[in-house]
């Protein structure tokens, strides 16, 4: 059984929005509806200042507040580590809106709570998700974690990794490479 | 009487203005409230938590004083009955109008998630209606059933659960920190037997005038001790709350009590939430007087509903810490739209109206 994982360098990234797009196209998602989104962060002090962009997207936690929360398990979290929405058994309560740490949820047309789903159903046919192949600095690495031969299992084994909002506990599936790492 | 019916035509067309509301939130979905991604609950939450907890502090008070067997309160057996139900199901019908999707509520029972708050909360309260059902079948049909005062028992337990479980749904959101902890589920407690006791107070007044009977002034009085107490109790769980978390040296929690004591919500923590719901009441019941408590009822309801509209907004508009070093904005925004104001108003009109249409055709005397 695999378990996917995502591996993010923003020292890499230019924000040209390219992964945010290359998503909506594969999902057919409005203009207002996205499921990664950038974070633009100024650190350092003058005259030694940089902007780090930080693409940003659901975590797909291994602990994950939003299926705890959810009173229908319409959202569940595979064996493969992906955790999805099953649209026919949302009531549309936003719970896992407001326990998502990380905002990535968005209320779609037909009143489900949306986000990034690894691509569920092009990933298991070998595909990669649009977002990773989108990126002309390739940012981000996706692959089986539990495949010690994979490109996302060698460089987390190189490079310093970091999680968002660790100490929430939730265990996030999408790693950071720290600057400098 | 008539006067009383010609009233009531502000309830109903209330109803109606709610009932054109529903439609549009139901064409329009989440662009109808003033909700968005970053804050998912609004009004209409805070009106299912407010409508839930004054019908479970209605029913506490009526089980409570049937029960004790005090003169006062046990006279109100038959009544908080038929209130809690109405306030219970107005609740209900704004809770299934902010939902997404209200049809797949069967797959609450068929795919159950017994770790979340809210499958708890809809067990406990479908429990209670059913036990309202019962009891209400019961006080019309064969009140002096032996099995009553067991049903009434199981009652008090279920509504003392429903409205804590209600309260643990903040709790338990870990990632809002504004509303964790035991804080909320006493404090939901604590003031839904606040605004039950208004909730009695203003119906008894409304349908015994309109009848033409003369409200009695003892129950009226045991109603507006209850409300003393109630207030003077969460006077002090607000005081508390906010001095522990503005000291707390947690930043997410002295943001979100800031917001309430300094921030956007000030103006209605301050005027609607203390002065309003908490402070002019008592001063109102201080010395007895009928008008005075039936003022004093109204501004503790319209108090205790901005107080939940100001407690889930001050866990939600604080932004959340998602990466260290980034703030796009101080709080994010939200304001009610037509369509929340529509069906809250409607809410309120569908109870008054419901209990109206109980009183007129049931007998809620007790003893008859």
């Amino acid at each position: 059984m695999p378990h996917y994982a995502m591996l993010i360098d923003a020292a890499r990234c230019t924000g040209c929005a390219a992964c945010r797009i290359a998503c909506q196209m594969q999902w057919q998602l409005p203009p207002e509806i996205f499921f990664n989104r950038l974070e633009f962060r100024e650190q350092g002090k003058y005259p030694h200042v940089q902007q780090e962009i930080v693409p940003v997207q659901c975590m797909h936690c291994d602990h994950p507040p939003c299926a705890t929360v959810c009173p229908t398990q319409a959202t569940y979290k595979r064996d493969d580590g992906l955790v999805l929405i099953d649209e026919s058994k949302c009531i549309g309560c936003k719970y896992c809106v407001v326990a998502c740490p990380y905002d990535v949820r968005q209320v779609n047309e037909r009143g489900i709570p949306e986000k990034c789903r690894f691509c569920a159903g092009h990933i298991e046919n070998g595909g990669q998700p649009p977002c990773v192949t989108t990126c002309m600095n390739t940012v981000r690495v996706f692959g089986d974690l539990d495949d010690p031969d994979s490109e996302i299992s060698r460089q987390m084994k190189e490079k310093n990794v970091y999680r968002l909002a660790e100490y929430k506990g939730t265990k996030p599936r999408v790693f950071y490479v720290k600057n400098g790492g | 009487m008539r006067m009383f019916e010609r009233w009531m035509a502000i309830p109903g067309i209330l109803a109606a203005i709610a009932f054109a509301g529903a439609i549009y939130k139901w064409v329009y979905g989440e662009h109808a409230l003033g909700t968005s991604a970053v804050v998912p609950w609004g009004s209409l939450i805070a009106g299912y938590a407010f409508f839930a907890a004054a019908a479970t502090g209605v029913g506490l008070i009526g089980a409570v004083g049937h029960l004790s067997g005090k003169p006062a309160l046990a006279s109100l057996e038959k009544r908080s009955l038929f209130l809690s139900l109405a306030l219970l199901l107005s609740g209900f019908v704004l809770i299934g109008v902010e939902l997404g999707n209200p049809f797949h509520l069967v797959y609450v029972v068929i795919s159950p998630n017994f770790q979340s708050g809210i499958w708890w909360m809809s067990f406990l309260y479908t429990i209670y209606l059913v036990l309202l059902f019962i009891e209400c079948y019961f006080s019309q049909v064969d009140p002096a059933n032996k099995n009553l005062k067991l049903v009434g028992v199981i009652a008090i337990v279920s509504k003392v659960a429903a409205v804590c479980t209600l309260g643990a749904i903040f709790a338990l959101a870990s990632t809002r920190i504004f509303w964790s902890g035991i804080y909320f589920p006493l404090y939901i407690l604590l003031t839904a037997v606040l605004s039950g006791a208004a909730a009695l107070i203003l119906s008894l007044y409304l349908t015994g005038n309109g009848k033409g009977k003369t409200v009695d002034s003892h129950v009226m009085a045991a109603l507006s001790k209850i409300m003393a107490v109630t207030i003077v109790l969460a006077l002090l769980f607000t005081a508390g709350k906010i001095l522990y978390d503005s000291r707390s040296g947690i930043s997410a929690l002295q943001d979100a009590a800031a917001v309430l004591v300094s921030g956007p919500l000030a103006v209605r923590f301050w005027g609607m939430e203390v002065v309003v719901g908490m402070l002019i009441p008592l001063m109102l019941i201080f010395r007895f007087n009928l008008t005075r408590v039936v003022i004093a009822a109204i501004a503790v309801l319209a108090g205790v509903f901005f107080m939940r509209v100001d407690f889930i907004m001050a866990g939600q508009i604080v932004p959340q810490v998602v990466v260290e070093g980034v703030q796009h904005v101080v709080y994010h925004s939200y304001s009610m739209t037509w369509t929340e104001w529509a069906l809250i108003a409607g809410a309120f009109a569908a109870s008054s109206l419901m209990y109206t249409f109980f009183e007129k055709k049931f007998n809620l005397d007790v003893g008859k």
